[in-house]
């Protein structure tokens, strides 16, 4: 039909007059952009309400946080329509048990903020520009498998299997993560260099053992109601997350147990929990725990008769065959040997801790009985931070509080109870690994690294790293030590050749890929994750929605590259998804928890709390009846001098017994002139390390800035809130300064996990610690001492 | 009708012959224009009508022109620019006709006019550049500096796939249309949204040859809201974003062009219903 329109308004002229003049030329070519589907059976147009009904319902499915914090939540999806429009979280009651509680934090509430942000990766890509630079081109999933197969096989021919090496990755901290499938994938096919050691713990997992010959050495949170005095010592659950150990150390406050927090910030744990903060230089805490031996053995308040019978090397009556009695640790503490007496007054210089307040905490530490010295793993990211590990087992021995409820031995502190198995990899057919923290040094000198770098398994290295996966993980730049370094040897494309990177965002490692492929996360998957050693639940994480756009779940593609290698079968063992993945979990873990639900009821209730009698107290067989249960350590004792130790030969920094190491880059290193401030990263509450960095409202609850006290900034003219920079002979950050009495004078804090942002100048924008951070690593672990740093602040 | 008819006509601000409409583009259509002695007639596939220069359009030329225009922008958004869609519409010189209009002034045009104009001469190595510039922009790895999704805009998170995603898919629902991949894409994508209304025109032009004049009012009443209750609630931010973070004329462009003429589409559709009445 011909229907005209008469005009009646002028407003829209020039669109009609254009109407007329085009009109019937303009033909569409296609369908429009063709995302839209139309039903063949049409609507009834002439209805003016709709004819097809859209459903109400709403479904909660349970999930589970998978980044790692030391907690895993039960997050409760609101789904409707495929979509989650809202989130919940564990309702339990607090009756059912201090240490099963799993309620989300303010990064869990805004899991919805992080993982539906609109800068997902979304597709595969190929690097394009210079490798770093941050060009990519959207690829298709057949090339990029094709690409990472015959990469993988490439470099295999050419480099040997051990110069395969898949990196540490935390993004999925789950049963079923990428990293250990991607290890997997290449046991079965030759071998790849292993690792050993995390970020987190390293020096505090080497050292503690030679104390006690293990590093479970922690009572299990719902013995805190049973001491009397509880100091945490660089420890700080509130922001860190440890497990569910924070509302145990509430019940235990309830009960009136005494609490010290010492650590040079007054976190947000001693800010909650504390009755008395005792603020430290960082690096200096041997000096003051040795001043505090040195307050007991001088007022005789130690526990002699439990060292006596249960430890080695404390004094000269009490050392191994064949060593001077003068290498005792009380011989140290009294200086008959250095010629230096370990006092409060001389440690008060070191530590800047007021002798007075060391003597105080020595006799309320040696009186108070039972008293949990409770370690936090920050301390021990540091220069020397085996020192600082060992030393507080030392006067956890000497106050008689270890293997016994309320006590603590002190030291790494595992106490997991419940065992969990995640998919297994077959063992490695190329048998040497390296410590975690010197994969740099892999790919610039591996060939060259040997036992003294730390190399186990094997002599030699044959050869150096050429490929890394990297599969949810930000330690490829942003979580190792000096970021500009770091880049720079991954920038040169000689030595490493080739680079996966699958991420849910562009991270700074991500930038990094040769082939960057889309991941997915929490929401998008089939999961079962259980916290950190301290917390006594296990979770399924339910997938309840599709992965966007095309991203994937490491698996999916690792598979197909399985199946290019010839090895899919070998390396599926019958398991195509993650779900038969998961079913095979809760069957390992049947075999061992015999009252752990059917794999059904799992799935459904999302959550199995486990429920024991009573605490885990480390030890306690030992301290009953050590006859019949030595120490797994050599002599079978509590290990205070450590001939292993003494074995090495290396007296300076491998002590047989802990002592204050003057540490470089600590307060007494003269590079203090250039560099007069220390600097730390803390964990921040807004981030899970370098997860949730990007959502901005990390911003409202902690914004990235330098923190100082008010003496450091007054005398640099900086007020609070002002851009400043914040450098080393390493790189220079510039952010805000947070200026605070909160963090003591001498020490700055940058917060770790923020995403390193180089501008033009090379200057991190966001303010990386690791902008600061050094490769050096610490002595016999070989850990990452990212505590430990001289800076100095100015104005921007 | 026969294919392969040319469109003459003037512009009627300069007077300028125009020669438009590539041959396959009429393969769609069942009407067309013809410019005969300063008068366009209408050719319908029941005869001809004689429109009095341009003060009475036929209804189905108006929307078969919003059709395009919302076919354009929905693809420009959705899709990676391809270089023959890019070219056909340089033929057709919408833009310079547009400019020469009084009535709908708007920056976008000039930069549109000046891009399509010079689309013949573009490079190889400047069309790759225009299509890692959308890249950059609508598809990562890098942060999107104008998420083209409306739930960015419109919900408390800024996220994709949100209740107004939901409120979207129902509403597509409604007219018997659903996102192919809406567990993998957001319904609310802007070119998904453009495409939405051209499905309704499409819709309201049959409605049309069905003479069925209250289904189609309906269908316009239904552009209307979604427009209304969809589309203009965040384009406004979403445009400043694209046109501040751009420096692509076609993206410049498409986006201080896009608002401008969604809001003055509503217009012309309140107009329409207001005069469906004249209607004979
Ligand atoms: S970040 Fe950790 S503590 Fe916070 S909600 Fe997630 S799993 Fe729980």
């Amino acid at each position: 039909m011909a229907m005209n329109l008469k005009l009646s308004t002028v407003t829209r002229r020039a669109f009609l007059k254009l109407s007329a003049l085009t009109g019937g030329s303009l033909a569409i070519s296609g369908c429009t952009p063709g995302a839209l589907d139309v039903e063949s059976e049409s609507t009834d147009v002439n209805a003016s309400e709709p004819t097809i009904a859209v459903e109400e319902g709403v479904e909660v499915i349970p999930t589970s946080g998978s980044n790692n914090c030391g907690g895993r939540c039960v997050i409760k999806a609101h789904v409707k329509d495929d979509v989650i429009i809202r989130l919940s979280t564990d309702e339990g009651s607090e009756d059912e048990g201090s240490t099963t509680l799993a309620r989300a934090c303010v990064r869990g509430r805004s899991y919805r903020k992080t993982f539906f942000h609109p800068d997902r990766l979304k597709y595969p890509m190929k690097r394009v520009g210079k490798r770093g630079e941050g060009k990519f081109e959207r690829i298709t999933w057949e090339e990029a498998i094709e690409t990472i197969a015959s990469e993988t096989k490439r470099v295999k021919e050419q480099y040997g299997p051990a110069s395969r090496y898949v990196h540490y990755a935390t993004g999925v901290s789950a049963a079923i993560r990428g990293n250990t499938l991607a290890n997997r994938l290449l046991a079965l096919d030759g071998g790849y260099l292993g690792y050993y050691n995390t970020y987190s713990t390293a020096q505090t997992s080497n050292a503690t053992p030679y104390t006690y010959g293990t590093g479970s050495t922690g009572n299990t949170p719902d013995d805190y109601v049973n001491s009397k005095l509880i100091i945490l010592w660089g420890h700080n659950p509130a922001e860190t997350i440890f497990g569910t150990s924070m509302y145990p150390l509430r019940k235990a406050k309830e009960a009136g147990v005494k609490i010290i927090a010492v650590d040079p910030r007054y976190s947000d744990t001693a800010i909650g929990m504390a009755d008395e903060w005792i603020p430290v230089l960082p690096g200096t805490d041997n000096a003051m725990m040795d001043a505090m031996a040195y307050v007991m053995i001088t007022e005789d308040l130690h526990d002699q008769e439990f060292l006596d019978k249960y430890a080695i090397g404390f004094d000269a009556e009490h050392m191994p065959e064949g060593i001077d009695g003068k290498e005792s640790y009380k011989s140290y503490i009294l200086g008959e040997k250095d010629g230096i007496e370990k006092t409060p007054e001389w440690a008060e210089k070191i530590t800047k801790v007021p002798a007075k307040t060391i003597k105080k905490l020595a006799r309320e530490y040696a009186t108070t009985k039972p008293a949990a010295l409770i370690q936090g793993w920050g301390p021990q990211r540091s220069a020397y931070g085996e020192q600082i590990v060992r030393g507080a087992t030392i006067l956890a021995t000497m106050t008689g509080n270890v293997g016994i409820s309320g006590g603590c031995a002190s030291g790494a502190g595992y106490a997991s109870r419940i065992s969990i198995p995640g998919v297994p990899v077959p063992k490695n057919p190329f048998e040497g690994s390296i410590p975690v923290f010197l994969w740099t040094d892999a790919i610039v000198r591996g060939s060259e690294m040997t036992a003294k770098d730390g190399v186990r398994g094997v002599d030699k290295l044959p050869s150096n790293i050429k490929l890394i996966f990297n599969l949810a993980g930000n330690a490829l730049i942003n979580q190792h030590s000096d970021c500009n370094k770091t880049a720079e040897i991954l920038a040169d494309e000689s030595l490493v050749e080739f680079i996966v990177v699958s991420d849910i965002f562009m991270t700074p490692s991500a930038k990094f890929a040769d082939i960057l492929l889309p991941g997915d996360t929490v929401f998008e998957r089939n999961n079962i994750t259980k916290p950190w050693g301290y917390g006594d639940f296990a979770l399924y994480a339910n997938k309840v929605v599709e992965p966007p756009f095309e991203c994937k779940f490491e698996y999916e593609w690792l598979k197909e590259v399985a199946a290019k290698l010839g090895i899919r079968d070998e390396f599926t063992d019958g398991n195509e998804t993650n779900e038969d993945w998961t079913r095979w979990v809760v069957e390992e873990t049947r075999k061992k928890h015999f009252d752990f639900p059917t794999f059904e009821e799992f799935k459904k209730s999302g959550m199995h709390r486990f429920k024991f009698d009573e605490p885990l107290i480390a030890f306690k067989k030992q301290i009953e009846d050590p006859e019949n249960n030595p120490f797994h350590t050599p002599s079978g004792k509590i290990e205070i001098f450590s001939k292993r130790l003494w074995d090495m030969n290396a007296p300076e920094e491998i002590p047989a017994i802990p002592k204050y190491i003057s540490s470089w880059e600590g307060p007494e290193d003269p590079l203090k002139e250039k560099y007069p401030l220390q600097c730390i990263g803390h964990h921040t509450k807004r981030r899970c390390h370098s997860t949730h960095d990007n959502n901005p409202w990390g911003e409202e609850v902690e914004q990235q800035t330098v923190w100082m006290n008010p003496i450091d900034a007054d005398v640099r003219g900086i007020k609070d809130g002002v851009l400043v920079k914040a450098f080393n002979d390493r790189g220079t950050v510039e952010i805000p300064a947070k200026v605070t009495n909160k963090v003591m004078p001498g020490v700055t804090s940058i917060s770790q996990g923020a995403w390193w942002t180089p501008n033009k100048r090379g200057v991190d924008t966001r303010g990386c610690i690791n902008t600061l951070t050094t490769h050096k690593p610490s002595p016999l672990a070989k850990g990452n001492p990212q505590h430990t740093n001289l800076i100095q602040v100015e104005k921007a | 009708m026969k294919k392969g008819i040319q469109i003459e006509t003037d512009c009627n601000q300069c007077g300028q012959r125009i020669v438009s409409c590539p041959t396959d583009a009429l393969s769609h259509n069942d009407f067309n224009f013809v410019n005969k002695d300063n008068k366009i007639y209408v050719i319908n596939k029941g005869g001809e009508s004689v429109i009095n220069n341009a003060t009475e359009i036929n209804v189905k030329d108006i929307l078969k022109t919003r059709l395009w225009f919302y076919d354009l922008l929905g693809k420009s958004f959705y899709l990676e620019p391809e270089i023959s869609r890019l070219k056909k519409v340089c033929e057709l010189k919408i833009f310079e006709q547009f400019i020469n209009n009084e009535d709908f002034k708007n920056e976008g045009i000039g930069i549109l006019r000046d891009f399509f104009d010079n689309i013949s001469k573009i490079s190889n190595e400047e069309f790759n550049s225009l299509r890692k510039e959308y890249t950059r922009l609508f598809i990562g790895p890098g942060h999107l500096p104008a998420p083209p999704w409306g739930s960015v805009y419109l919900s408390k998170e800024r996220i994709i796939f949100d209740e107004n995603t939901l409120e979207v898919r129902k509403f597509y629902k409604k007219w018997g249309v659903n996102t192919k991949n809406s567990n993998k894409e957001p319904d609310d994508h802007i070119g998904f949204e453009l495409e939405f209304i051209s499905i309704l025109i499409d819709k309201s032009l049959s409605e049309l040859d069905k003479n069925n004049i209250n289904g189609f009012k309906n269908i316009l009443t239904a552009q209307i809201d979604f427009l209304k209750s969809h589309i203009l609630i965040w384009i406004d931010v979403f445009s400043d974003k694209l046109s501040e973070n751009t420096e692509y004329s076609l993206f410049k462009g498409l986006a201080l062009f896009l608002p401008e003429y969604l809001k003055m589409d509503i217009g012309l559709l309140e107009d329409l219903l207001e005069n469906l009445e004249n209607l004979q």
